[in-house]
Parts: C-alpha cells; sequence; structure tokens
C-alpha cells in the first residue's frame, strides 16, 4: 500500500527507477538519479503525462524554500495587518461596537477548540488597543508595524496575505500549519516532506530537507512517505551540528577512514555475490554519502568564509539576533548548495514563544528583535546574489491573536483570521492579498487555508498539489489546497 | 529488464486481444469502468445501492435506478448520469465527495452513450462483500498424504503446491551457523555467542534442532522479543504531555509492558491476551496480575477529547484485532467494507462507559510513586449519540445507540452484553487488606523514626523541651492514625458485607470515635509544631505568622474538643480515576465506582477471539508470519477488508490460522511449526544459479526463498551490547530513561519510549511509531550509517567485542581473529577475499587498534543488521 513505506521489503517489485527514488537516502542526489531527472524532465513535457517523485512537473519558478516559522502565534493586527479600530474602540466590549457579529456561533463554528481553561480557548471580550504604531515602507506603501522596521524595507519584494485561517485554537495548529490537519486528526507528511517527495534533492552530499530550531509537538515530517522524508535536524549553535556526526575522539580520522573502506569493501564483496540484493546496494551507497556528509555538513555551516558585511546583514554581530542570524545565513548557504526545504522553528517553550498571552508588548518587542534584522538580511542577501528570483521564503506562524485582551495586556489565541507573508522565486513584491474585518477577527476578501500555502510554493517549484497523492492514502479535499494566483 | 519486457509483450497482446473482441466497448472499459470504480462503486455497486442504482456492470447502468433510466439512447446528451456528473449545484452533483470527474471522462461517457452503450461481453457484476475472503469462515484445509509429498512439515507441503503450479524450484537451505543465528534473532532477539553455537553442536544431530527451538522457546528473553513485536501492534506509549500536565497514556504503564512479556513467555494464547486486554476488569475483577493487561485500553487514554480518545480506540482494536478500517465509517458508512456509519457508533457504544483508573500496588502507597493502570466502566449508562458526518458538535441526541457488531457470518447471536455484579474489593479498593498494612506500616516507620529522634534527645537537656514535645505528640498522632484507619477499615468492610445492622453501626460509631481521636491529636500536634517553630524563631514578620496560626489551630481546638457531635469520617481514597478533562474537579473524580459493569467488553472479546470470527485469527497469523518471513502472507497487514485482495497463499493463511484456534491459540506451536519448515531455513542469499526462479517470482510471493530482514532498530543495540558482554538481562519495572549517560545496558524495550521520550539511537532505524506501528519500516539512510560508525554505542563496545574475541584487544589482528570475528559477528566464515582484504586494510591502523577497527567495520557491515 504504502510504496515508499515498504520499499526495502518490497523493491523487487519496482523498478529501478521507482525504487531508487523511493529509497530517496534522505540525500538523493545519486548521479544516476540526477540522470534520470533529465529523463523525466524530456518525457514530463509530453503534455497530458506527469511524474511525481523525483521532478517537477512544468516549467518551475523556484528551486528552494526557505520556510520561517513563529511558534507561538505573531499578533496579525501588530504586524502585518494594522487595525485603527482597535484604538478607537479600545476598551468597549466587541457587542458594544459595531462588529458585535464577529461573535455571531455561525461563523465561530468552524474552529475546533480542543482545550478550553481559564489560560485558552475563550473568547476575548475587551477590544484591546494597539501596542505598538506602523509606517508605510518602499514604492508600494505597505504598511508593517514598527517592530518590523528591517522588514519595513523589504516590502516591495514581499506578498503579504491578511486573510489566513486555521481550524485548531491550540498550539497543535502548528502541526496543522505543516500538515494541513487538525492536531486531532491523523498524523500526515507535512509540506517539506512533500517538496522532498516530489522534488528529490540537488546536491549529492547534502540532505534535501532541513530542520532548525525548536521543533513542533510532531517531530516527524514523512509520516507515510516514509523516514527518507523526514527533515534531518541540524542545530547549528552545537558543536555537533548533526547528530553522529563525529566519532567524539573515539576515532581517530585515520581509524575512521579506514573503517569506512573496510565497510565499503566488504559489503562490496557480498554485492558481487549476490548482485540482486538491492537493500545491500542502497547500504553501500548510504555509507558512500554518510561518509561525504561528515564534511559537507561542516563545510557548509562553517561561516568562516562570509564577508563582514554579510555577517552585519544577518545580525551576527549583535547578541539579540546573532542566534536566528546564523539560522538564517545558514539557511542560505544550504540553499545554495541545493538543499530543496529549510524549515526555521522559532521560539522556545512547549507552546511557543509568541505566545503571548500576557505582557504583549514586551514578549513582541523583544521576538521581534531577534528575527526582524535578520530576516531583512536574508532576504536582501538572497537578493543580492541573485538567489531570491530562485528560492521563496515564507514567513508563518501558526494563528493570530484575539483583537481582545486576556490577563490585561496580552492576547489569547486566534485563529479564524491571521496573517503570513512570501517572498522570492516568483511571488510579486509590494502586495498586499485578502484581508480581516475592521477588528482583525474573521477573513475577509480571499480567506486561505493553511494548505493555499502548500499549493502555493509546489506550484511555484513546478507541482500540482493535487498529484501529491500514494496510493493507500486517501487524502481530503483541503489537504490539497488551491494556489492563490493573485501573488504570482 | 528481461522480465519487463516480457510484461510489456504480455500486455502488447492482450490489448490487441482486447481491441479485436471488445471493439466498441473498449471506451467503456478503459476510459468509463475505473473512474466509475474508483468514484462511484462506493455507493452504487455490490456494497450499496443507493436510489436502487448499480454502476458495476453495463447491464446495470443500462437498468437504471429506482427512478428511471439513467442513460437516455435516443437523446444521450439528455442522460440524467451525464446531467448528474456534470451540474454545478453541489446538492445535485455526483460523485457528492471531492473533485468534479474529469472532462476525458464526460466525453468518453457521451461517446459511449451515443453509440449505443453497448456492454462487454462475460462482464462481471461486483462479487457480494459478505463473500469477500476475509470476512468467510476459515476452512480447516485439507492436506492429503498424497499432497504433502513427503514433507512433514505442512507449510512445506502447502507451499511446494504453489511451487509446483508454477514451476518454482525453491532455493537451498542457509548454513546450519546462520540458521541458528537466524533463530537466535527471530526468537529472543539477540545473536548467538560462541558458547551458543558450541551447545548446539555438542547436541545429538538428529535432534539438535528442535531442542534449540524449545531452548529459546522457553528462554525468558523471548518474551521481551515478541513483547516489543507485539508493543508495535499495540501501539505501546509511556505517558506525555506538557510538562508535569499528563496528557496521553497513563503513569506506570511499564505494568501492561511488563504483562506482556510474562504472558507471551507463559505462553497464554492469543485469545486470553485480547479477552485480558479488553476486559481483564470484568473477566477476573479481583486479579491484579491480569488487570495489567487493560493498559491496552488505558494506552489510549488523552485528557482533552473523548471522542478523540474513543475514536482511537475503535480505530486501533479495529485495525490490530480485527484487521477491519473502522475508523473510515466514522462520518459516513464504509467505502469499501459492509460497515455503517451506525455500526461504528454502536461499536463506539462498547467502550462508551469505560474509564482508567490507577489501581495500588502491594508495598507503595502513593499512586505516584507504583500503581496500576486500568479500565473500568465508569459511566454504565453514558448514551452513545451519532455524530452527524462525523461532526462531534453536530450530536444527534434523539437516540441512545446500543452496543452492537456488525454481522459476520457465523457469530449471528455471539455478543451478548450481560452486566457484571463486581466482588467488593474490584470496585472499593480501600477494602484490600494490603492497602490497609501498608498504610499501617508507613505511619509504623515514621512512628519508629519520630521514637528514635525522641531517644536521642537527652534526659537532662532542657533546652530541646519544645522539640520533646512536638515528638511526642507526633507519636501520639501517628497512634491515632493507625488506630483511626483500622477502625474505619472494619466499618468499611462491615458495610460492604451486609452484616446484620446493628454490629456494623457499632462498627461505624468505632471508627467516628477514632477519627475524633485522631483529628485532636493532629491538631495538638500541629499546635506543638508552631510552638517548635516560634521557640526558634521568636521574632519578627515569621514569628507574627506563627502566633497568628497558633491562635487559630488552638481556636480549632477548643471547637473540636467543645462539640458533642460525631463527625463523618473522610473515606478512603486508595484509586483515582483519571481526569475525564482539565476541568474536572475531584470530588467527581474521586466519587466510589459502580459496583457493576456493563459486560460489554466482555461480550465484545468472546466475539473478537470467537473460533467462528474469520478475522482475528488470520491477522495474528499474518503478523507471526511477517516478523519470521521479513514479508506478510497479506500485505496490508492492518486491512483485511475488500481492499485487500484475496492472498495468493491463502490456503496457508487458513491452515496456520485453523491451526491456530485449533490449538488453543498457542504462539509457541506456531513459531515452532514455523521454524521447523524448510521454508524457513532456505537461503536468503540469492546467486546468479537462480536467475530462472527469480524471473518467475521475482517478488518472491511463494516463498521459494528466505528474505532477508533488516532487524529492529532495539535488536542492533541489544546485538552490539550482547556481543560486548556488557548487556543486562535484568526483566521488567519502570521504564528507563530513554537517554542514558552510560549503562546499566538494559535490553532497548525497557527504554521509555513515548512521543516525547525516545533513545536517539534507536531513532535512526526506523523506531515504533507509537501512533500506528503494525509494520516498522525498513529505510536506508545516510543517519544509519553515521549512527553506526559514530555513536558512542558502537565505539565504546567495539573494543570490548574484540577483546572477547581474541585474548587480548590489543594486537596485531591476524587470519584466525578475522575468522573468529566473522563467524561471531556475521554468523559465517570470511571467504579468503574477504581475509584477504580485511588483513591488508588493517595494516594502516595501528596494531594495538587493529582487533578493534576490524569489529566495528564489521558491526556496520550490511550482514550485521540483517538476518540473514
Amino acid at each position: 500500500m504504502n510504496l515508499s513505506g515498504q520499499n526495502i521489503k518490497s523493491g523487487h517489485c519496482l523498478n529501478r527507477r521507482s525504487f531508487i527514488n523511493s529509497l530517496g537516502l534522505g540525500f538523493g542526489g545519486l548521479a544516476l538519479e540526477s540522470l534520470l531527472m533529465e529523463e523525466q524532465l524530456r518525457a514530463s513535457s509530453i503534455p497530458g503525462i506527469s511524474f511525481v517523485n523525483g521532478s517537477p512537473q512544468f516549467k518551475p519558478r523556484a528551486k528552494n524554500v526557505i520556510w520561517l516559522f513563529m511558534r507561538g502565534g505573531v499578533s496579525h493586527m501588530e504586524s502585518f495587518d494594522p487595525k485603527p479600530a482597535l484604538d478607537k474602540y479600545a476598551g468597549k466590549s466587541i457587542s458594544e461596537t459595531p462588529f458585535s457579529d464577529v461573535q455571531d456561533p455561525e461563523k465561530l463554528k468552524k474552529v475546533r477548540v480542543v482545550v478550553v481553561n481559564d489560560a485558552n480557548g475563550q473568547q476575548r471580550n475587551k477590544i484591546y488597543p494597539n501596542q505598538i504604531g506602523f509606517k508605510r515602507y518602499g514604492q508600494s506603501g505597505i504598511p508593517v508595524s514598527d517592530w518590523f522596521p528591517h522588514i519595513g524595507q523589504c516590502v516591495d519584494d514581499i506578498s503579504f496575505i491578511r486573510s489566513m485561517w486555521t481550524t485548531d485554537d491550540n498550539h497543535g495548529a502548528q502541526v496543522q500549519f505543516h500538515s494541513g490537519r487538525h492536531m486531532l486528526d491523523v498524523r500526515v507528511p507535512t509540506i517539506g516532506a512533500w517538496i522532498s517527495y516530489g522534488l528529490g534533492s540537488l546536491n549529492d552530499n547534502l540532505p534535501k530537507f532541513i530542520t532548525m530550531g525548536p521543533r513542533f509537538f510532531d517531530k516527524r515530517d514523512g509520516h507515510y512517505l516514509g523516514p527518507a522524508y523526514d527533515a534531518v535536524p541540524l542545530n547549528v549553535h552545537a558543536k555537533e551540528p548533526l547528530a553522529f556526526a563525529k566519532p567524539n575522539g573515539l576515532l581517530s580520522s585515520r581509524e575512521q577512514s579506514v573503517s569506512f573502506q573496510l565497510i565499503n569493501r566488504l559489503n562490496k564483496i557480498a554485492q558481487s555475490q549476490f548482485k540482486n540484493d538491492q537493500a545491500l546496494e542502497a547500504r553501500i551507497r548510504s555509507y558512500e554519502l554518510a561518509f561525504r556528509m561528515q564534511s559537507s555538513i561542516p563545510d557548509t555551516l562553517s561561516l568562516d568564509g562570509e564577508a563582514q558585511a554579510t555577517r552585519e546583514l544577518y545580525g551576527l554581530e549583535n547578541n539579540q539576533t546573532k542566534a536566528f542570524g546564523k539560522q538564517l545565513l545558514c539557511a542560505r548557504r544550504l540553499v545554495e548548495k541545493g538543499v530543496r526545504f529549510v524549515q526555521i522553528m522559532h521560539g522556545d517553550g512547549a507552546a511557543g514563544a509568541w505566545d503571548a498571552h500576557s505582557g504583549l508588548k514586551n514578549n513582541h518587542t523583544k521576538l521581534a528583535g531577534q528575527v526582524d534584522k535578520p530576516i531583512a538580511g536574508l532576504l536582501k542577501d538572497l537578493k543580492q546574489r541573485g538567489l531570491l528570483d530562485e528560492t521563496i521564503v515564507v514567513f508563518a506562524t501558526e494563528f493570530g491573536r484575539t483583537p481582545g485582551s486576556q490577563n490585561g495586556d496580552g492576547r489569547d489565541h486566534h485563529p479564524y483570521g491571521f496573517s503570513v507573508w512570501m517572498a522570492g522565486g516568483g511571488i510579486k513584491g509590494g502586495i498586499v492579498h485578502g484581508s480581516t474585518d475592521e477588528i482583525g477577527f474573521h477573513t475577509d476578501e480571499h480567506p486561505h487555508y493553511v494548505t493555499d500555502i502548500h499549493a502555493t510554493l509546489l506550484h511555484q517549484l513546478g507541482i500540482n498539489s493535487r498529484t501529491m497523492e500514494v496510493p493507500g492514502h486517501k487524502r481530503l479535499e483541503s489537504d490539497f489546497g488551491h494556489v492563490i494566483h493573485q501573488i504570482v | 529488464m528481461i522480465s519487463r519486457h516480457f510484461q510489456w509483450g504480455y500486455l502488447c497482446v492482450f490489448l490487441l486481444v482486447m481491441c479485436f473482441y471488445q471493439g466498441e466497448c473498449r471506451e467503456y472499459l478503459e476510459q468509463i469502468k475505473p473512474i466509475l470504480k474508483a468514484r462511484c462503486y462506493a455507493c452504487h455497486g455490490a456494497l450499496k445501492q443507493k436510489a436502487g442504482l448499480r454502476l458495476d456492470t453495463a447491464d446495470f447502468i443500462k437498468s437504471g435506478s429506482k427512478s428511471g433510466a439513467v442513460i437516455d439512447l435516443s437523446k444521450p446528451e439528455e442522460s440524467e448520469l451525464l446531467k448528474r456528473v456534470l451540474t454545478t449545484d453541489v446538492d445535485d452533483r455526483m460523485p457528492p465527495e471531492g473533485e468534479a470527474v474529469g472532462s476525458d471522462f464526460v466525453l468518453a461517457l457521451t461517446k459511449w452513450i451515443q453509440s449505443g452503450a453497448s456492454s462487454p461481453k462475460f462482464e462481471e457484476p461486483e462479487p457480494d462483500p459478505q463473500n469477500h475472503w476475509a470476512f468467510l469462515p476459515i476452512p480447516e484445509v485439507e492436506i492429503s498424504w498424497h499432497a504433502m509429498k513427503g514433507e512433514a512439515n505442512p507449510i512445506d507441503a502447502i507451499l511446494s503446491e504453489y511451487h509446483d503450479a508454477n514451476e518454482l524450484t525453491p532455493a537451498g537451505f542457509a548454513e546450519d551457523r546462520q540458521l541458528v543465528r537466524r533463530a537466535y534473532y527471530d526468537l529472543i532477539g539477540l545473536p548467538p555467542l560462541d558458547s551458543d553455537y558450541a551447545w548446539f553442536e555438542g547436541q545429538p544431530e538428529s535432534r539438535r534442532w528442535e531442542q534449540l527451538i524449545d531452548k529459546l522457546l522457553a528462554s525468558p528473553q523471548h518474551g521481551e522479543r515478541w513483547g516489543r513485536h507485539w508493543m508495535d501492534v499495540w501501539r505501546y506509549t509511556d505517558w506525555y504531555g506538557l510538562g508535569a500536565q499528563l496528557r496521553f497514556s497513563q503513569k506506570h504503564i511499564w505494568h501492561w509492558r511488563d504483562w506482556i512479556v510474562e504472558s507471551l513467555n507463559a505462553d497464554v494464547g492469543y485469545d486470553e491476551m485480547i479477552r485480558q486486554m479488553l476486559a481483564a476488569d470484568e473477566i477476573y475483577p479481583n486479579d491484579q496480575n491480569k488487570l495489567r493487561a487493560t493498559g491496552y485500553l488505558a494506552r489510549n487514554y488523552y485528557l482533552f477529547n473523548r471522542t478523540t480518545w474513543l475514536d482511537k480506540t475503535i480505530e486501533h482494536v479495529g485495525k490490530g484485532v480485527l484487521g477491519l478500517t473502522l475508523n473510515c465509517a466514522k462520518c459516513h458508512d464504509h467505502k469499501y467494507d459492509p460497515i455503517s456509519q451506525m455500526s461504528y457508533y454502536q461499536f463506539r457504544a462498547i467502550f462508551e462507559p469505560h474509564q482508567i483508573r490507577l489501581d495500588p500496588v502491594p508495598g507503595f502507597t502513593s499512586l505516584e510513586v507504583n500503581a496500576i493502570p486500568r479500565a473500568f466502566d465508569a459511566h454504565p449508562d453514558e448514551p452513545t449519540w451519532i455524530h452527524v458526518r462525523g461532526n462531534e458538535n453536530d450530536v444527534d441526541k434523539s437516540k441512545n445507540i446500543e452496543p452492537a457488531l456488525f454481522d459476520i457470518k457465523g457469530l449471528e447471536g455471539v455478543f451478548r452484553p450481560q452486566q457484571i455484579r463486581l466482588p467488593q474489593e474490584a470496585h472499593k479498593p480501600h477494602l484490600r487488606e494490603y492497602v490497609i498494612s501498608d498504610l499501617i506500616a508507613q505511619i509504623k516507620a515514621k512512628r519508629t523514626k519520630a521514637e528514635s529522634e525522641l531517644k536521642a534527645i537527652p534526659e537532662s537537656e532542657n533546652s530541646d523541651k519544645q522539640l520533646k514535645g512536638e515528638l511526642k505528640a507526633r507519636i501520639h498522632w501517628y497512634d491515632c492514625e493507625s488506630e483511626f484507619i483500622k477502625m474505619r477499615w472494619l466499618a468499611d468492610n462491615s458495610l460492604a458485607q451486609e452484616i446484620e445492622k446493628n454490629s456494623s453501626d457499632i462498627a461505624v460509631l468505632n471508627a467516628k470515635k477514632a477519627f475524633r481521636k485522631y483529628s485532636l491529636a493532629r491538631l495538638k500536634w500541629e499546635i506543638e509544631n508552631i510552638k517548635l517553630s516560634l521557640s526558634q524563631n521568636s521574632k519578627g514578620n515569621e514569628a507574627q505568622k506563627f502566633q497568628k496560626q497558633l491562635d487559630e489551630k488552638t481556636k480549632q481546638l477548643i471547637k473540636l474538643k467543645s462539640t458533642e457531635q460525631l463527625e463523618k469520617y473522610p473515606r478512603l481514597i486508595s484509586s483515582r480515576k483519571a481526569l475525564e478533562s482539565p476541568a474536572e474537579k475531584s470530588e467527581s473524580q474521586n466519587a466510589p465506582f459502580p459496583s457493576s459493569s456493563t459486560g460489554r467488553r466482555k461480550a465484545f472479546a468472546k466475539w473478537a477471539v470467537h473460533p467462528n470470527n474469520p478475522l482475528t485469527a488470520r491477522v495474528a497469523v499474518n503478523q507471526v508470519w511477517m516478523r519470521h518471513f521479513g514479508k506478510p502472507l497479506v500485505s496490508s497487514v492492518s486491512d483485511f477488508g475488500r481492499r485487500s485482495p484475496r492472498p495468493k497463499l491463502i490456503r496457508l493463511l487458513d491452515y496456520l490460522s485453523h491451526d491456530l484456534i485449533k490449538n488453543d491459540w498457542k504462539f509457541k506451536r506456531l513459531h515452532k511449526l514455523i521454524l521447523t519448515s524448510k521454508a524457513w531455513r532456505r537461503t536468503s542469499q540469492i546467486s546468479e544459479l537462480e536467475q530462472a526462479e527469480n524471473a518467475i517470482d521475482e517478488e518472491n510471493q511463494f516463498f521459494w526463498h528466505k528474505p532477508s530482514i533488516r532487524v529492529e532498530s532495539q535488536i542492533i543495540r541489544d546485538a552490539i551490547l550482547h556481543l560486548a558482554g556488557e548487556l543486562d538481562l535484568t526483566m521488567g519495572g519502570p521504564s528507563l530513561n530513554s537517554n542514558p549517560e552510560n549503562g546499566p545496558f538494559r535490553r532497548s524495550i525497557y527504554f521509555k519510549h513515548s512521543r516525547d521520550d525516545q533513545n536517539q539511537f534507536l531513532v535512526q532505524f526506523d523506531d515504533a511509531d507509537i501512533e500506528a506501528c503494525y509494520r516498522r519500516e525498513e529505510s536506508i539512510l545516510p543517519q544509519q550509517a553515521l549512527a553506526l560508525v559514530n555513536s558512542s554505542l558502537a565505539l565504546s563496545m567495539a573494543p570490548k567485542i574484540a577483546k572477547k574475541l581474541g585474548e587480548t584487544s590489543s594486537g596485531n589482528a591476524d587470519e584466525e581473529f578475522v575468522n573468529a570475528a566473522f563467524s561471531i559477528i556475521l554468523g559465517r566464515s570470511p571467504s579468503p577475499r574477504e581475509v584477504e582484504v580485511s588483513l591488508d586494510l588493517i595494516k594502516a591502523v595501528s596494531s594495538e587498534r587493529q582487533k578493534a577497527i576490524l569489529v566495528h567495520a564489521l558491526i556496520n557491515h550490511h550482514e550485521f543488521i540483517s538476518i540473514k
């Protein structure tokens, strides 16, 4: 049923191409695989025939994705979706404002509230005023809050989507933003897994899907696609960014290289005897890749060669911004080398640091201070290197925050309407797409469920999201999403 | 490659023949029927005939629906069928779910109708769902002596039928040494050591194979090996949540793990295991050991949402025990199997009353420290309602759904729940003698400690007067507490026994008096204790605080002394129900447990393991077979429904399933049957010589050779430690920290395993997914290579393995060492070429490290992590 899951066991029944693809090897990039990709690209120009797994289906606009995810829920009204009405009606309960119909139970129905206690899952009625001002930037004059002045300088490269909604009002929505499914539903592959499944790798020596920073509840990505499509976690701040990448003094490099040679030679002797053992063939290749990865990962993550100006651009010289900045600079180096999908999570803690149930002003001031400059630095750096044309940067969060106040100075979870943005890889710049109502409660124009972001990414990468399906695992309509054509 | 060309050849010939015969029906067969099958048959086929319409043959299409014809040959474009797929009205459009059908289909359909809608010859309708192979009774498979053809083992006799029919010559047998290794891995999950091989070789040749199998099946490690297999299927997970808040599964769930291991070692029948896991509380309400089995249900506990909790229970009882995807019928009738949405909620009603509680364990007085998580019917009258389209916010409360099971031939009338009256101690755990004696022992220990503290104070010492007072008051309090506990137990017992009212009245009165005495003693001690604090801290804010407390307590004491009325004494809470939601208050959480159980789960368990149940044994046999052969007989191991085609080797599956039921569902017999077959002993290494066989059956559907298996993550770690002599074989007990810095190196089954706790080494090798793991993945990833090359496990154990192999760990590796290393680590002798290459390459390493590096390379060898 699950071809990729049973890749080795049922390997015999697959043809060679699909076998090698299904191994994925996490790191694909076999010389053979790239040959196959060319072959498939040619084949895919035949109308009506499309290939999934290993190549784009039509001419792609982008090659890679850098996925920035703010864990906990960024206030949409105080980042990219200004709502002057909040100041006008500050202190009033929603029912006293002209917008009382936002709480019509029919309108609230689409969200599945699971955790209801004093701290979560309540309607917050008393309008809480804006905690920060806005300025207009660039030729497009798009307003961005003063917590994100550096991102403001990049608005002409960005499409802001102000009409996102989701159905999960718990932080399980982090899983949902990546997979399209509510935390109570089955776990299904995340967007990063689908993209690596659909496109494979561009590099012989590096994983195709990397994750950095604190992960959400679900530590797997591939699910029914198999572990070959799980993200490889890298910790760029640790001495050893990749688990088990170094023998930690228990083995000298000379000894290790002898051992690697020995493993390789002995496995090859076995292979010469039993030519049909495809698992053995894959095993040999996995060791060759592993050996190369030991050096390719540290080489790629080494920032020694980066110019001072670049380091400053990412905020590496500043204590507040250097942690996130380093991850972003590494992300640029990784996509430069052909990594398809780099997923970076920001915000520690079980729920995610952006979860400002109280003290929103301090919380967002601090956290925005950590990410604003590095993100703008990334966009500028990609642009100056000509990489922004082929790399999509996504800025996302699981939901927005309530227009009403919680605990006097915070805001609760708000899944009915929130903002994300995308830039690069053929995404239009200087665009504001969609809207919420005057107090930022419900989506108004062009509502988009989270998977619309997935469909749009896949589209830019040359894949029709509807073709992303494997036998035995039915996907729901809502899993596929719809391309946001207005921004591409 | 050759075989692929052949396939293309066949396909072309087939298509030509089709074109010749089917001429005008080609369009129907190639462009219409596949779409109808994928999109329409679920509601308009053999399973269901909505509106009286079937679409699974052209003749059916032409005969139309209840309301008339659906195709109009005179005015094709007026055909109802076309109108319904084309309309944009969502209420009318067919199919109602998913995207509209494509234009290719619409064109083909129009053309077909225009050209007269001719029917292909011999078109068969979909078979009757009730006759699906897995829903039919398991027949007793006849093997005539003639058919046995001299095969001693029925598995071989049956396989030989298939081999003959397909002109397959099975491969030869693996070498003895490899078979011994295979048997060790299969049955106990550990590699054989030198002494194990020696033992085998020392036995009389005619009997040694059987003796080895018996010995391994009797080994305590057997239960651990197969325990982990079943923990995969039954979704074992330790508790997890957010910080200290328990959200999933239960604390101390390891009791269930230990029950699994012990039950397998004792060869408890699979039917009995299922019975205990589903309903031990109803069948053996007072048997603490068997109650551990209901951890199977406790594992699904979910703090926030009861529907999610029950959905998981239903889904995985369905998949794991019955091989049915019941979960697909939650929102609508099952699209493939004869299971209605109503059946889903009838099934839910079986589990509706149950909740989870922690029961006390002898020797422990704190449920936090140790307890047994177990199921019980907390709400016998809890109604079950249908969720409209599966939406839990849209519940149809007009009708309470009674428990019932969907129809399966041979099981009519088997499911008949009968209410069960529980023995006193089952629903009043505070009456259990050990609960009282443990409490009293605990108080006694505290008393002894206080006494020795008192003795340690010299008689003459005046300064410690206050301390002495406090200690004396404390001892008195402990005495009164012991007394009260005893009196309460007597009272509770006499109430429970329903003896003569007079004597229970007296017991209750005594308990009330003892409670009063205890309350007084406790207050007096509290006062003494505050005085002690005051004497040490007579100034400042602190002192003021103490003084205030002292006044408060003194007032309470005076009030209590002056009250004539005896207070009602508090109940002893010795068992605690798990919170049903974060909002649940302690009052309902600690409410008395019902004195009866609905008997629904017991009735379901009876149905599930009834000898006539066609699914349960087949599903279990398929799991066992897969774990010995790396390949199941039915490839969709958790779905035996209509989407699962009749297995090629159904006679083998049925023989073994029937045999399992007939022999009290004993797995050890099944293991032995498999391990004594020739099929299991065949080589897994197919050389050029078998090209012909490979061409006939490349997928090895007929098991003409033994498939090679990548061992599970747990086994890789255990094997390395065992070869190094470092594996600690202590069994059972609480789960261990999943990423310890150091030893003791217990078997990997004992690591904490949950969403948040997973061992980093094991994770690399497709560790069990706690959500669903009916079959482990066997991925091949570079991270695995890195883990085996660079982990401290591999690096610290390699020299130890080398040391066990040679006299010393240092010294040049020579031919003798290479031989020894291969034969222990890979279970076979090296070829001359392998010896040569090993010795040649290892020279580059300093002499004292040669042996260790060679071992290091061999534990990275593909064969080491495979069962060949």
